[in-house]
């Protein structure tokens, strides 16, 4: 880039860049305004107009009002100097550079947690609608429409990789609550924007976290968004102590970190903030409660947002708990012998200290929910599983746990009922994923290649060149050595390895690239590698299967073998009517507490079903529709942690396709959800008809345009 | 003598004739769709006072205009061609339709109508009324503009109708998604009876409307009713007990529309945790108007109110239809990267990210939300038959939701010697008509804070009329109509004496031809008609009679 060439001085680490720390209503109240704006550093990238860098596109069209607004330039030396615009309601400019801001911001957290890149879901449909199957293809940046929409909503849109933000007319009639019929706009929501940036990071993660197999899954999704946007309020510089001081360290009464688009829940009537993880506030009389944790909620409630905002609630509970145990010889110094505090302000030093204790529980209640996310099941996530992973991770990273974090941890999630469903008991140590026995070990290395493969494999992004060359290989090219013919042998599978030259055939995205001459960026080269050597490990797996079952002496012998595969890897590698698909190859590099690095290689294993759960007449629907039989797919699979550097697997955690009583409950939810719903919500389960195939109507819906605009029926009684 | 009048004193035995000092109801069984005729016992035995409750049929029943001729018929025959009262209780076709398709039979006398009843938020003088009619007009215009610009996606004309989702499927919908938008659109729009009849200008001009082109099926109804009712009275909650014109023993509890605006809006039930979703539509939707419509030109002040619903000033807006014009002068103020970066968005290889339709959806929620907001605006009537404040109780509350519903709670009756609360009503009810054919908003049984309310104070021996066909309403965008945990509670609550007007459920008792006891209700009786309705609605009986004596 011309900068850099011009100049002496290194590169800036980050840029600085102002955006209102929660949503403008907060400007209006004199107890918070000096806090609402906030500079944030955001890491450097070159950045076109738009804003457009590496990670995201900002494009200010607003079909609504047929207008198009110009794009900031963040590169302007004007506003390099006064660290990006000013907050200001009424300048477009200002909501690129705050949107961008605050999703850079989500992204950075993501990245520093995972020990990876963040990529986004690839392109899996062409422009006419059909899928692309294995030939799906990049999407470098992700798309974001300030004022796409003229409603109170917002959404990500998975089909165009794009978030919508809306903005509308205030509905107040109170001005204690903001301008009644003011224009209130979701763009300028730190909250709406991290909430709606950790759908799509997480869409990138687990695509089948869409796909409601349980009444977890789709709250989990809307908790885990919810969690990144009130964690990162910690983030904000000034807010935290600002807080502090307001409730005098007491952080479990009422206060603004805890509550999520403040603006937008008073602009739409509620009296309130849109949503709060700690209490609520009667909507006649005004007054703010801590709420009860209630484990029969996750029996009765199964919209989604009320459902993730159990396990929102038990997370801010862990929060709470672990900053207590933090700050209680800090309060008692401070307050002498007797442990009560003097009427008054707390000190600002005593302040400043607290506000750093609470400021490093949230960044590591934060790390290991995104770390978590590595340690789920590829299918049919539980907040269950959740629980589990979190136990897991942490006790990896913190062997010792002398604050006793995970009691936090599982206590808060017990209280609201959150616990899996198949253990004895409910210890840290039989809620910690297990690790694999010695003769589960032993039939690891006999199905996955050996440790110098998975080597390469672990270290490949780090080493190998991002040289223009391999791009002229064509797209159709299939013989790469990848296919591996029937009868090869483990030593000629590592040689194929060796021999493999880079295949990077795929479409790219080219909107918005402003260097198209540019080769590629690492992300891209990292998801050609993914992909080929997911390829790879699946030629690798399906051949050695084969291997270890011609071991068999007999029939009996040969069930028992496609048994032990199907226990440990929770698939059947030996059924060749049944596919299986390695779902993602992810190196990853996770930074310990003591300062040590580890690499670790995360595989996904999943293979699907395609079932009946009877006919549509069961749902209601009219006579054309009532004959058709209903279907769904049932998945199973593993998530595979391995250490490259001995070949080993650490952990593997799976959800057998065996399963028959998680096969049940899932049919059963579905049936369940049908009837309530109607036949018309069959997409949002991912349930079908013959005949729904060849229908656009029926899957191209915006599944998070649903959830948000609330179609769900309000139950009665 | 007219031949018709011949023809109906020679059938005088066909009169619905209610017990001494009692009550008729006669269910019509159109379907999906509202229309009940109560015959409540008059000075002498031979002449009752007739009270007609609605007569419509929604347009997604099958057979149901069929079935409203038939239906007018019998009124006419039963009641001698005179009816002392209508309640049209909202502005729904699903029950006026009868009104607007036969309306040359109330113009012609052949019925008559003494008092017409409607809510007070029909009256032209009321300013609250006068404010909801200004926000829907506004809402239905948007629809209307909305649904123009989508029209226009499709190649087709404004005046063209509007499409069938399945019709489009196959070319167009896929690029706009909007499938949903546009079946909420046209139900909406049925429902607001337009479009299907050119005998509306026509007759609106007859009676002297204003807007002739524009008068939709509805309105002509209700202006019908107007021109030919002797008076017209609106009615606001709590008024003083209504005496009923010439029944001997029997008035009405005027129970809702709400005066309260929040609960006049509200239609959905909420839990005491208030689980909102996160982004509810339908608030704040002026601004979606405001891109909708196109402002008159001449207009001053509405010019400046839709300025206000751009989110930005004049000088931030880039005119998209510019952007690919290389004509500076229109946008000098772009510099040439910025336009460079604009033009992008149109070009072909981000074409799957385009975003110019996705705005429009919010119309499909809009006409949902002005569905359940007139539903909510329904004359909602309690009779009471026998002595004053003590005989059993008649519960209509038309298609009234959550908030109004809600709404009744803050209302007592004077009596003289006492108060009456609505606990006391709903503790006397004996017929209770399902309100909004049976959807889960529209019957309550507990109140905001979660105390036992509504259908859980009625006492035991009640009978339940739910007007519903559910082939018909299962055709219906965002209903599920009776829905399933009302109708299991409706099933305990009167021990299977339900009558439905369709004929899904096989367990419930069919009265036969011969009046017949209602099993387990003291003082009620039941029967079927002999008359058919059409076979495209399922054939069987045109309606159900349910006879009602006070207990002594």
């Amino acid at each position: 880039m011309s900068n850099a060439e011009r100049s002496r001085t290194p590169r800036p680490v980050s840029r600085k860049l102002q955006i209102y720390a929660f949503d403008p209503g907060l400007d209006l109240d004199l107890k918070t305004a000096h806090v609402n704006r906030s500079t944030i550093h955001v890491a450097w990238e070159d950045v076109a107009y738009g804003p457009v860098g590496d990670y995201i596109e900002v494009v200010d069209i607003d079909p609504a009002s047929a207008s198009a607004y110009a794009p900031v330039n963040l590169d302007d030396p004007y506003l390099l100097a006064q660290d990006g615009l000013a907050p200001s309601e009424g300048n477009p400019q200002f909501h690129q550079q705050m949107v961008y801001a605050v999703a850079m911001k989500t992204i950075a957290n993501f990245e520093g947690a995972l020990g990876r890149k963040v990529h986004w879901s690839p392109k899996r449909r062409d422009d006419q609608g059909n899928w692309l199957g294995a030939k799906d293809s990049y999407v470098r940046r992700l798309r974001i429409y300030p004022h796409a929409l003229r409603e109170a909503n917002a959404y990500y849109s998975p089909d165009k990789k794009a978030l919508l933000f809306g903005y509308f007319n205030a509905a107040n009639e109170d001005p204690m609550d903001g301008l009644p019929g003011g224009m209130i706009f979701s763009c300028l929501s730190h909250d709406i924007i991290s909430h709606e940036m950790t759908h799509a990071i997480l869409d990138g993660i687990h695509r089948r976290l869409l796909e409601p197999s349980n009444p977890d899954v789709l709250a989990f999704h809307e908790a885990f968004a919810d969690v990144v946007a009130i964690f990162q309020h910690f983030t904000l510089p000034g807010v935290l102590e600002h807080q502090i001081e307001q409730t005098r360290g007491d952080l479990s009464t009422e206060n603004l970190l805890s509550q999520l688009a403040m603006q937008f829940g008073h602009a739409t009537n509620r009296g309130s903030s849109l949503r709060d993880a700690l209490g609520t506030t009667d909507p006649t009389t005004g007054v703010w409660k801590r709420r009860k944790a209630d484990p029969s909620v996750l029996r009765e409630v199964f919209e989604p947002h009320a459902r993730g905002a159990t396990l929102v609630a038990a997370l801010f509970e862990a929060f709470l708990a672990m900053y207590e145990s933090h700050t209680e010889d800090l309060l008692r110094i401070a307050s002498g012998a007797g442990g009560v505090q003097a009427e008054g302000r707390l000190h600002p030093d005593l302040v400043k200290r607290l506000a750093d204790e609470a400021r490093t529980v949230s960044h590591r209640l934060l790390r290991i929910c995104i770390r978590a996310l590595d340690y789920l099941p590829p299918v049919d996530v539980t907040f269950g599983d959740f629980l589990r992973a979190l136990i897991t991770i942490d006790s990896d990273l913190v062997p010792d746990d002398t604050r006793h974090y995970r009691t936090a941890l599982i206590c808060a999630f017990r209280d609201r009922g959150i616990y899996p469903r198949d253990l004895r008991t409910l210890s840290v140590e039989s809620l910690r994923w297990s690790e694999p026995t010695d003769t589960e070990q032993q039939l690891f290395s006999k199905l996955l290649p050996p440790s110098n493969v998975l080597r390469t494999i672990a270290y490949a992004n780090d080493f190998a060149d991002i040289d223009g060359d391999s791009t002229k290989r064509s797209a159709d090219d299939d013989s790469t050595g990848l296919m591996i013919e029937t009868g090869t042998t483990n030593e000629r599978l590592v040689e194929r390895y060796q021999e493999l030259g880079s295949d990077r055939s795929y479409a790219r995205d080219r909107s918005f690239a402003k260097d198209e001459s540019k080769p590629r960026d690492e992300r891209e080269h990292e998801y050609l590698n993914e992909r080929q050597f997911a390829r790879y490990l699946h030629n690798y797996l399906y051949t050695t299967a084969r291997e270890y079952s011609r071991e068999a002496e007999s029939a009996a012998d040969f069930e028992k073998k496609r048994e032990t595969i199907l226990d440990l890897l929770g698939i059947d590698l030996l059924d060749d009517s049944l596919r299986f698909e390695v779902h993602a190859v992810r190196p990853t590099v996770r930074v310990h507490p003591d300062g040590r690095t580890k690499n670790e290689l995360l595989i996904l294993i999943t293979q699907r079903q395609k079932r009946s759960i009877g006919m549509a007449s069961m749902a209601a629907a009219d006579a054309s529709e009532a004959t058709s039989e209903l279907w769904y797919r049932f998945r199973g699979g593993c998530t595979l942690l391995v250490d490259p550097l001995t070949g080993e697997v650490t952990y593997c955690i799976v959800k057998r396709i065996s399963g028959e009583r998680r096969r049940d409950r899932q049919e059963a939810f579905l049936q369940m959800r049908l009837s309530e719903e109607g036949l018309d919500a069959r997409a949002r389960y991912h349930v079908w008809t013959a005949t729904d195939g060849k229908s656009e109507r029926y899957v191209r819906q915006e599944p998070f345009r649903l959830l948000h605009s609330g179609s769900t029926q309000g139950s009665w009684l | 003598m007219s031949p018709t009048e011949r023809n109906r004193s020679s059938r005088s035995s066909a009169r619905l004739v209610p017990p001494a000092d009692g009550i008729a109801i006669r269910m019509y069984r159109q379907g999906l769709g509202d229309c009940f005729l109560l015959a409540f016992a008059g000075e002498s035995r031979k002449s009752p006072s007739y009270a007609l409750i609605d007569c419509g049929a929604h347009f997604a029943q099958a057979g149901g205009r069929d079935n409203m001729v038939r239906i007018l018929d019998d009124i006419i025959d039963c009641t001698g061609g005179h009816v002392d009262v209508v309640v049209a209780t909202h502005e729904h076709s699903d029950h006026l339709s009868a009104f607007k398709h036969g309306a040359h039979r109330l113009l012609n006398d052949e019925l008559k109508i003494d008092q017409l009843w409607l809510a007070w938020t029909e009256r032209d003088d009321d300013e609250l009324a006068q404010q909801l009619r200004g926000e829907r007009l506004n809402a239905k215009d948007a629809i209307d503009a909305a649904l123009d610009r989508l029209k226009a996606e499709l190649g087709l004309d404004p005046e063209d109708d509007l499409p069938t989702v399945d019709a489009v499927e196959s070319e167009h919908l896929p690029s706009l998604k909007l499938s949903n938008t546009l079946e909420a659109a046209q139900q909406f729009f049925a429902i607001d009876e337009r479009n299907d009849d050119d005998t509306v200008p026509t007759l609106a001009r007859k009676l002297g409307l204003r807007n002739p082109d524009k008068v939709s099926g509805n309105e002509l109804a209700l202006a019908v009713l107007k021109d030919k009712a002797r008076e017209v009275r609106y009615f606001r909650p709590g008024e003083v007990p209504v005496t009923i014109p010439g029944a001997s023993a029997a008035r009405a509890y005027v129970l809702g529309p709400p005066r309260n605006l929040s609960l006049l809006k509200k239609s959905d039930p909420s839990r005491g945790d208030r689980h909102e979703t996160f982004l509810t539509s339908a608030t704040g939707m002026t601004s979606f108007a405001a891109a909708a419509v196109r402002a008159d030109e001449n207009d001053l002040a509405a010019l400046e109110r839709v300025d206000l619903c751009f989110p930005f000033d004049a000088r931030h807006r880039i005119d998209l239809e510019n952007l690919d014009s290389d004509d500076d002068t229109a946008e000098a103020r772009l510099s040439t990267e910025e336009r460079e970066f604009l033009r992008q968005y149109r070009s072909r290889d981000s074409a799957w990210r385009r975003i110019d339709n996705e705005w429009l959806s919010a119309a499909g929620e809009l006409a949902l939300h002005l569905d359940r907001h007139t539903n909510n605006t329904s004359l909602a009537l309690a009779f009471e038959i026998g002595t004053l404040g003590k005989g059993p109780v008649l519960l209509f509350p038309a298609d009234a939701q959550v908030g109004n519903w809600l709404s009744w709670q803050d209302l007592t009756w004077n009596l003289g010697d006492r108060t009456i609360a609505i606990a006391d009503l709903l503790n006397r009810t004996a017929v209770y008509k399902v309100g909004h054919h049976g959807s889960h908003n529209a019957s309550l049984a507990r109140d905001a804070l979660g105390a036992d309310y509504g259908l859980r104070l009625i006492r035991d021996g009640l009978v339940a009329m739910i007007p519903v066909d559910q082939t018909a309403s299962d055709k219906l965008r965002g209903w599920d109509m009776p829905y399933g945990k009302l109708y299991e509670f409706l099933r305990c609550k009167t021990r299977g004496n339900i009558l439905r007007s369709d004929d899904v459920d096989s367990s419930l008792p069919v009265p036969r031809l011969q009046w017949k006891d209602v099993p387990g209700v003291a003082g009620a009786r039941w029967r079927r008609s002999r008359k058919k309705k059409s076979e495209a609605s399922g054939g069987g009986s045109l309606y159900y009679d349910l006879s009602l004596s006070p207990a002594d």
